[in-house]
């Protein structure tokens, strides 16, 4: 999992996480829009899975850096939108105040993303944590160029 | 950077001949050769590597355009070159459309940021409905060269 994953607002790694982890944050605490709940039971007989409720569409902001050397270009380019059509919530990409439809392949182009180029992925929807953690972890691995 | 830093304008085919993917490309490949911009000995090679690159993923992105693009060592400035289709070609693209617009662009090896930023000029004006139509229903190379500058001098809306 991206270590630098972060819910906007939060300083602690959120609660996606798997069986038998503890998550921060007391039961039920309100993370941003999330709650978390038994996130604090840790006894797998009891709670075999912490579970991650939430409880209205969920908006969630991180930010990346272009790590390829060729930058964001055609493939990986297509490579983030697929991945960015796989989740129901509304994905926005931006560089500075340039802010493009994360889903469209043709908007994503136009960021013209170089190496270095520091972009902000806004998610907005019900699977909004997981998109943006699958999202980061792409741009993070290059786009496995 | 402007379209009209890199199109070639003498390279622009008004009315492709071409319905097939493989045959449009040879036959913008071979329009911007004939301008000398690129040397005639790559001409086999980038339409290998032009139709290589097709084959990883269409650059048929919809809205009837599609933006083939190759990198070249022995390419030593940025050109494109545009073919108008009345009829369409068949480019294998996303939406399975037929594609009336075709930007072949031809980018040094070395200059990744300049590819960037040319696909970006490329795709700030193909987004355009307005710019998407007007290409379309240019017939004439001048035509299309008034449209680029138009563009260039943003004069094209929406």
């Amino acid at each position: 999992m991206p270590s630098k994953f972060r819910a906007e607002g939060q300083k602690s790694w959120p609660p996606y996480v798997s069986c038998g982890l503890k998550a921060p944050g007391a039961p039920g605490q309100r993370i941003g829009d999330i709650t978390t709940l038994n996130a604090s039971m840790t006894n797998r007989r009891t709670m075999p899975r912490i579970r991650v409720v939430q409880t209205k569409p969920t908006q969630v902001k991180i930010n990346v850096t272009i790590l390829n050397e060729l930058g964001l270009h055609a493939r990986p380019a297509m490579a983030f939108v697929d991945l960015a059509h796989q989740f129901e919530s509304d994905i926005r990409v931006s560089k500075g105040a340039h802010q493009v439809d994360g889903k469209s392949i043709m908007h994503m182009i136009t960021l013209a993303a170089t190496q270095g180029t520091e972009l902000v992925i806004e998610a907005d929807g019900p699977d909004a944590l997981e998109a943006t953690a699958r999202l980061q972890s792409l741009v993070d691995n290059q786009f496995e160029e | 950077m402007k379209l009209s830093d890199f199109v070639s304008k003498d390279a622009i085919i008004a009315e492709l001949a071409a319905t097939s993917r493989d045959d449009a490309i040879n036959e913008l490949v071979d329009a911007i050769i004939a301008t000398d911009v690129v040397a005639r000995s790559l001409r086999d090679q980038l339409i290998k590597q032009i139709l290589a690159r097709e084959k990883k993923g269409s650059t048929g992105f919809g809205k009837g355009v599609a933006v083939p693009h190759v990198k070249h060592e022995k390419i030593k400035h940025m050109s494109a070159c545009i073919g108008v289709s009345q009829q369409g070609v068949d480019f294998n693209a996303l939406d399975k459309e037929p594609v009336y617009s075709v930007v072949l662009l031809l980018s040094p090896q070395d200059k990744p940021d300049e590819h960037l930023q040319a696909m970006e000029t490329i795709f700030s004006a193909l987004q355009k409905d307005t710019f998407r139509k007007f290409l379309r229903q240019s017939t004439t190379r001048d035509a299309v060269w008034d449209l680029i500058e138009e563009m260039d001098a943003q004069q094209i809306q929406g």
